[in-house]
């Protein structure tokens, strides 16, 4: 009987458990439900405040008053809005919300409440130039750990002319158990185009990390500072092959022709990935010197090199046209087809092109 | 003759232990489920709106290829993929592909979108039915339609890959709706973590009831349709809870055929979507996780538990049951294929737990299950099982089944609150007891029909009949799986 009743009671604190929860999950709809239409009529109103002072009608800004104290809120809608206007507009929206005090709420969300806030508000805290945002926001960075948080963070202080130090943030990514995070691809990509040399500097470190080698070896080239030339043309020939496809898009974005000797030499590469991204990077900087060596990789027994290398002669203008239409008659199986359809795609036929 | 009747006492006995044993390990399953999927959405908060998403993943969001495999969509297929192109994303191509459907689907699409035949090389790198042609549309760049012989979706899919270039692809259910920014939601493990995501799954909803229009889910209302409100609850058990639960740890063995994205050169190194199977969406996992373990290489199958995808539920009786037995047996063929997972060390958490429940749930739940339905009565009418514990198990099992899914529906109430209404809730927490009584049982005949197709070696797909989002009749579907 004890048995049976110890059943019985299990099944009954479980009834009432579920019951209980669904009562307590309701009853918190409904409240929620009355916080939700405030926050949703606040929302309106902070959407047409913004509207207003933007258009220059009367006491706008006062109208926000009752809901001054709604950062996340209104930083969101600001943020929204932000992206749709520029110019006059703009300005004078930033500034009336100056003088409103908006920009110190903002400041004071940044280490208060959900992260999703936080993030809002740093994010918003870029429209407003000044030291004290810039502190603040020095400030939060120092304390936050959601990477996420952190890279909104940095990307609000390098809008401010206030970036993070370049060794800073390659730390900060080194520590991440997600080291690679492509999150933190743009930001780096910011700074190193703003301080080339300090990133020239980096990359040569030979303590820096594999991965923010990578990162940076891209970013050196998207920079457009052909300082980056040797030392990419150099990471184009070490033994990682992550880094070896890296300097070879790094020197791709570079567009400089004194990298033709390390590209056509990564065309022979042993690895797959690095031919495919020296055939690209043939075409994108206009190698003519490569065609030959694109010819030879439209037999490639990879396809992906087999399609880069026939786009690469496409866009080599009259030089590597008439090659694919040479290699789509007298190529081997292999180069016969990736010619034809590399012409076929340009809209071309082996005869025409 | 006493003998005889101490001999059915003990088996009697035994087989009530083993199914109450059973079903109580079920029942902890879940429960763990429960604590693993809440804890998930504790620390993942969903985003905010689509534009400050934008505003924060766009430069860093890799190209996606979308894959929608079509067969016999004429009457959908333009609103379908004029939803797809509007997607919120910064680089993406859709690729429709035509699985040889014998209505006018293709024609449509070539009326609606100005196709014309296109020349794209493309790798060879999986198996399918031949291509009959590639069109590319004249004002839509976005857009490729691959015409191709009838191979059914996997094959379908499988040519889709191919003639994809971009490092992502996205297999989609060309009827489903995607929310408008699903994929950026749904890319967010591929931004924050891209060495080692080789797939993510998403959340998929029932669109019954909801009010459409142009292809999006303007308001998300329950469905009216007791069929489908049975349904409602039971994707969200299945997807709030047991897939966000084992993705947390590592160990998601599917994702719906109806949206999930894939890294594209693991699933070419995986060997694509297997041909002559119910269950690709779930082989395709499977393999995936062989491959990487094999491989002895670090790598997540992650899951997003907000809403990216919208689907039709079925509202007949009929039309459910195959669409169920059709699932089984596609988890069954998967366990099957793979069935040396369960037992070697290497592959880990992917054997001990997803295999291990796939063991539990499919392949021995229903037949447990069905054991206790038919036997225990038997045995309590013959006299050999005790009516007041026979009634007190019953009672734990339900009410075991009634907190199971009360929590599924609270952990969607106490995240993602899509439901916008508070009657709304108190509707579905009535389901979430109902389907206790007569539709968990149903599912369970529905399932052992499955066993009993897989016995029998059934390839058969059977139709799913759906009325259409606009409203419509359209063509026989395959329906993804939750």
């Amino acid at each position: 009987m004890g048995e049976l009743l110890l059943i019985w009671s299990v099944s009954i604190i479980l009834s009432a458990a579920a019951l209980g929860w669904m009562v307590a999950l309701i009853l918190a709809r409904v409240l929620r439900e009355r916080t939700e239409q405030r926050r949703e009529r606040d929302r309106r109103l902070i959407q047409q405040g913004l509207l207003d002072i933007m258009n220059g009608a009367g006491d706008a800004v006062g109208r926000l008053r009752g809901v001054r104290h709604r950062a996340r809120l209104m930083a969101e809608a600001l943020l929204e809005i932000l992206s749709l206007v520029r110019g006059e507009e703009r300005e004078r929206l930033i500034s009336a919300l100056h003088a409103f005090g908006v920009d110190e709420i903002f400041r004071r969300r940044l280490s208060r409440g959900s992260v999703a806030g936080r993030l809002a508000a740093a994010e918003a805290l870029a429209i407003f130039p000044g030291e004290a945002a810039v502190t603040a926001l020095r400030e939060a960075l120092a304390h936050a750990h959601s990477a996420e948080l952190r890279v909104g963070i940095m990307h609000s202080l390098i809008e401010l002319s206030a970036p993070p130090e370049l060794d800073e943030v390659l730390t900060d990514l080194a520590g991440r158990q997600t080291s690679d995070s492509l999150l933190y691809l743009p930001v780096i990509g910011q700074l190193v185009t703003e301080r080339p040399w300090a990133a020239l500097q980096s990359f040569g470190d030979t303590r820096l990390s594999g991965e923010a080698r990578v990162i940076l070896a891209e970013a050196l080239g998207a920079s457009g500072d052909f300082r980056a030339l040797r030392p990419l043309c150099l990471a184009a020939r070490a033994p990682e092959i992550e880094l070896r496809i890296a300097a070879i898009r790094g020197l791709a974005a570079l567009r400089h022709p004194a990298a033709e000797a390390t590209i056509v030499s990564a065309l022979a590469d042993e690895v797959w990935m690095v031919r495919s991204a020296a055939c690209e990077a043939a075409g994108r900087i206009g190698l003519r010197s490569a065609v030959p060596a694109l010819a030879d990789r439209l037999e490639d027994p990879v396809w992906w090199v087999r399609f880069r290398a026939g786009e690469a002669l496409g866009a080599l203008g009259d030089t590597g046209r008439a090659h694919l239409r040479s290699m789509a008659i007298s190529g081997g199986d292999l180069s016969r087809r990736a010619a034809s359809l590399a012409l076929a795609e340009r809209g071309l036929t082996v005869e025409a092109a | 003759m006493a003998a005889i009747a101490s001999g059915l006492q003990v088996m009697a006995e035994i087989i009530a232990l083993f199914v109450i044993g059973t079903g109580l390990l079920q029942n902890g399953i879940y429960l763990i489920q429960l604590g693993l999927a809440a804890a998930a959405l504790i620390q993942t908060p969903p985003t905010a709106s689509g534009g400050l998403l934008w505003r924060r993943y766009a430069d860093a969001a890799p190209p996606i290829a979308l894959l929608a495999p079509a067969y016999n969509e004429a009457l959908t297929i333009a609103e379908s993929v004029r939803s797809l192109l509007s997607l919120h994303y910064p680089s993406f191509e859709v690729i429709v592909i035509n699985d040889g459907s014998r209505d006018g689907t293709l024609q449509v699409l070539i009326d609606t979108f100005e196709l014309r035949p296109i020349q794209r090389h493309h790798e060879q790198a999986i198996a399918h039915a031949p291509i009959r042609g590639v069109y590319g549309a004249a004002h839509q760049p976005r857009l490729i339609v691959v015409d191709k012989e009838n191979g059914g979706k996997a094959d379908a899919l499988n040519a889709g890959i191919n003639v994809s270039r971009a490092p992502i692809f996205c297999s989609m259910d060309a009827d489903s709706l995607l929310e408008p920014d699903a994929l950026l939601r749904a890319v967010k493990p591929f931004v924050e973590d891209p060495e080692r995501t080789v797939a993510v799954g998403g959340t998929v909803r029932i669109a019954n009831g909801c009010t459409i229009s142009h292809g999006r889910v303007l308001e998300v209302r329950p469905p009216r349709n007791l069929l489908a409100l049975l349904q409602t609850v039971e994707y969200l058990r299945a997807f709030l809870m047991a897939r966000l639960a084992w993705s947390r740890i590592n160990a998601l063995t599917i994702i719906s055929g109806a949206f999930g994205l894939f890294r594209r050169a693991r699933v070419i190194e995986a060997g694509g979507y297997t041909h002559g199977t119910v269950g690709e969406d779930m082989e395709l996992v499977v393999k995936l996780h062989r491959l990487m373990r094999d491989k002895r290489l670090p790598y997540r199958i992650a899951f997003v538990p907000e809403p990216v995808c919208w689907t039709e539920a079925p509202e007949d009786l009929r039309v459910l049951g195959r669409q169920r037995a059709r699932w089984h047996r596609g988890a069954l063929e998967t366990f099957e294929r793979h069935r040396d997972v369960l037992l070697k060390p290497r592959y880990g958490r992917v054997a001990v737990v997803g295999f291990g429940y796939i063991l539990l749930v499919d392949v021995l739940g229903p037949i447990v299950e069905l054991l206790g339905y038919v036997l225990i009565p038997l045995f309590w009418l013959a006299g050999v099982l005790s009516t007041a514990y026979l009634l007190a198990f019953l009672a734990v099992s339900f009410t075991f089944g009634v907190v199971i899914s009360v929590g599924a529906l609270a952990l969607e109430e106490s995240e993602l609150r899509r439901f916008p209404r508070a009657r709304d809730l108190v509707l579905l927490t009535g389901v979430a007891v109902l389907e206790n009584f007569g539709y968990r049982q149903l599912n369970n005949f529905w399932r052992l029909r499955g066993v009993w197709q897989y016995l029998n070696r059934s390839q058969s797909w059977g139709t799913m009949t759906r009325k259409g989002f606009g409203g419509t009749a359209a063509a026989p579907q395959s329906g993804g799986r939750p």
